[in-house]
């Protein structure tokens, strides 16, 4: 994560904010070792537990960003604009895909006396 | 969304009497310290999911309307902000201070949360034995999410006539509305889930009152809140499906389960509503050098439809006391007592008789009579507990070679009924600790620590998991009343379930280095705890968290910052599998 506030002019200051998340979970795999023993009798049966550590298989990214610009004039009145925008991969979709990327956009007038 | 605007007519109106008052007063007695206003207006587009890249966050569109105001008057101060952009968008901070006579602070929050909409197509299965798992969504274009709000107000009032004496009084609101998913399963002819709308409506109401009694650096407080919790929806229901023999399509299975749909629509969820007493006492007394804290809690809850009942009386103690030359070492205890107590609950499942096959038309008791029929539920929660925090400090963290904390922590849950380890229900913690903290240079801090736990008996599920039975059915008929049932196989358990240590380990290490307007700081703590207490348990975790940040203020005009998390956990735990063939 990161960022900075920087005052362009006495008049006009910009702030930019960073933060970027990798998170990752997971089961070891795991067998059923006497698979074979039991399966052999039960031909209907299916004992292999090799792919189940796989269900809670976890990979997601977040990046977040935060970008806004403040512009004072006449003194008193301002100009706000903000930018801000997430963008969430799941990298390992289980029920369904939960990614999203989504951009908020605000522009305010403003009056401080 | 009424009472939202009301709330928000009552801040407004409150904001702009210091606004109207200024006017009057004139500036000779008015100190603006802020005074802003804003209008704008705000839009977002999204591409694919929101339900987690804006869990909390609302879409859309909508105004953008701010105030901060913040006013220092002959009579008072005011300190408020509001900010708007949606109904699920908003928050109204209100302080003010009426010659310190009457005291207020006022909150009003509101935000979402996206549950999103769990697919469950893949409850989807068959066997050669034509045996399935299946799936009806009642309810497939809804999207779920909840609105949460909070209205608080903290109030004081201190009479001047009466020296001493504080009168508290406040009310919170929190309120939880909006749709959630709710899957139910039917059993027998097929694993059957179902998922619909579950429409929620919680309101959780507090109100309290206290008196304060304060003389040179005591005082003495008691206090009274009482709670309600209240879920208004009406119940969700559900017909399920007639309790068949999966291949025979047979209602054989009759006897074993309570209802099927030959009871009609059964009701599906829970309504906890409750009703909450509490009382408090507390007293602050310093006498000698000793700082004396004294406290007592007495609360009842009761369900409003069941009438299961709560009861927790709890007393703390604290004393701390500085000592020794240059009053050098300081000692502090702090020491905590409760007891929680629960009524037990009988059940008694309901028998149908058979409607088919051999156990037709007997109850399910009447072929297995060791069966227990009627079930008293202990109450796990009922329990006396003691809690002893003692700390021994040397030296001051800002002199010389720092500060040296030692520490013994005591804990001891003495439950009446659930058991921890076979024949115990007991559970003590001894946890001793050692940490030291300075400033070994201009501009530095440091802090290290360690700490170690042992837990006898921690909390476990005793014979919660693999059993040992073998079923061997005389002639593979599940009817015949040798073969194994559920119940038997969960007495057969032998092995404890448990994700709690019996001992663990904690180091710490923290530094902060700050020059010229610039500070780092850096932070590392480990963790490792494991428990092989119990029958066939072998559990271990072991956590790491790193952080280090920077910030820089290279000139008045700009300033920039960068960090870096890392956390890593790791375990291990005993995993069993039941194996069922039928």
């Amino acid at each position: 994560m990161g960022g900075l506030k920087f005052k362009v002019t006495e008049v006009f200051k910009i702030g930019f904010d960073l933060a970027y998340v990798n998170a990752t979970a997971g089961m070891s795999q795991f067998r059923f070792e006497k698979a074979e023993a039991w399966a052999a009798p039960k031909p209907n049966q299916n004992y292999d537990m090799s792919l189940v550590n796989t269900y809670s298989d976890l990979d997601t990214t977040r990046l977040e960003s935060d970008l806004w610009a403040k512009f004072t004039f006449f003194k008193s009145a301002f100009l706000y604009a903000d930018w801000r925008y997430v963008d969430y991969t799941d990298d390992a979709p289980y029920l369904y895909d939960t990614s999203g990327e989504i951009s908020w956009y605000t522009l305010s007038l403003g009056w401080s006396f | 969304m009424k009472t939202t605007y009301r709330l928000l007519l009552v801040a407004l109106v409150v904001a702009t009497v210091p606004a109207a008052t200024m006017a009057a007063i004139g500036d000779g007695g008015t100190i603006i310290v802020e005074r802003t206003f804003w209008l704008g207006y705000w839009d977002s587009s999204v591409d694919g999911s929101p339900d987690l890249a804006a869990e909390y966050r609302v879409i859309g569109d909508g105004p953008d309307l701010g105030v901060k105001l913040k006013t220092i008057h002959e009579w008072g101060a005011v300190d408020f902000y509001g900010r708007y952009r949606d109904s699920a968008d908003q928050k109204y901070k209100l302080d003010f201070d009426v010659n310190r006579v009457f005291r207020s602070q006022n909150l009003l929050n509101s935000l979402i949360h996206r549950l999103g909409h769990q697919p469950i197509e893949h409850f989807q299965a068959a066997t050669n034995h034509g045996r399935v798992v299946w799936e009806s969504d009642l309810d497939p274009d809804s999207e779920y999410d909840l609105k949460y709000q909070v209205f608080e107000t903290k109030n004081e009032v201190q009479l001047p006539s009466v020296d001493g004496l504080t009168v508290g009084f406040g009310y919170r609101n929190q309120q939880r509305k909006g749709t959630r998913q709710h899957t139910t399963i039917s059993h027998c002819d097929a694993c059957h889930v179902n998922s619909q709308d579950r429409p929620t409506d919680e309101t959780t109401d507090d109100a309290y009152i206290d008196l304060k009694y304060a003389w040179a650096s005591n005082f003495v407080r008691g206090s009274y809140t009482g709670r309600s919790y209240s879920e208004s929806p009406q119940n969700i229901s559900l017909l399920f499906d007639d309790a068949l023999q999966p291949e025979l399509r047979t209602p054989v299975f009759d006897n074993r389960v309570q209802w099927d749909n030959a009871e009609g629509p059964q009701p599906v969820d829970l309504k906890p509503d409750i009703s909450k007493d509490i009382f408090k006492l507390d007293t602050l007394i310093n006498t000698s050098g000793w700082g004396i804290v004294g406290e007592g809690v007495w609360s009842s809850t009761e369900n409003d439809y069941t009438r299961n009942k709560t009861d927790f009386t709890g007393f703390m103690a604290s004393v701390a006391k500085r000592f020794g030359s240059d009053r050098k070492w300081n000692f502090r205890w702090r020491g905590r007592t409760y007891s929680v107590d629960n009524n037990t609950v009988e059940l008694v499942p309901i028998q149908r008789p058979g409607a088919a096959g051999p156990q037709s038309p007997g109850t399910y008791s009447d072929y297995y009579p060791t069966w227990p029929q009627t079930f008293t539920r202990l109450p796990a929660a009922k329990r006396d507990v003691l809690e002893s925090k003692a700390d021994l400090v040397f030296g001051r963290s800002t002199r010389g070679i720092g500060q040296f904390r030692f520490t013994w922590n005591y804990d001891k849950q003495d439950r009446e009924y659930y058991e921890v380890a076979p024949g115990t229900t007991d559970t003590t913690k001894n946890l001793l600790g050692v940490s030291w903290s300075a400033r070994p240079g201009k501009g530095w801090k440091t802090y290290a620590g360690i700490k170690y736990a042992d837990i006898s008996n921690p909390f476990q599920i005793v014979d919660g998991k693999y059993s040992t039975l073998v079923s061997q059915p005389s002639g593979g008929s599940p009817f015949d009343p040798r073969a194994a049932q559920y119940w038997q196989m969960h007495n057969e358990r032998i092995a404890e379930g448990a994700a709690s240590p019996s001992s663990y380990f904690q180091g710490d290490l923290r530094g902060t280095y700050l020059h010229n307007g610039n500070m780092l700081t850096a932070s590392y703590r480990y963790w490792k705890g494991d428990n092989n207490d119990g029958d066939l348990n072998d559990w271990a975790r072991d956590s790491q968290a790193f952080n280090i940040t920077y910030w820089a203020t290279p000139s008045p005009d700009w300033q920039w910052y960068v960090g870096y998390n890392y956390n890593d956990t790791s375990m291990d735990t005993v995993l069993t599998i039941p194996i069922f063939d039928g």
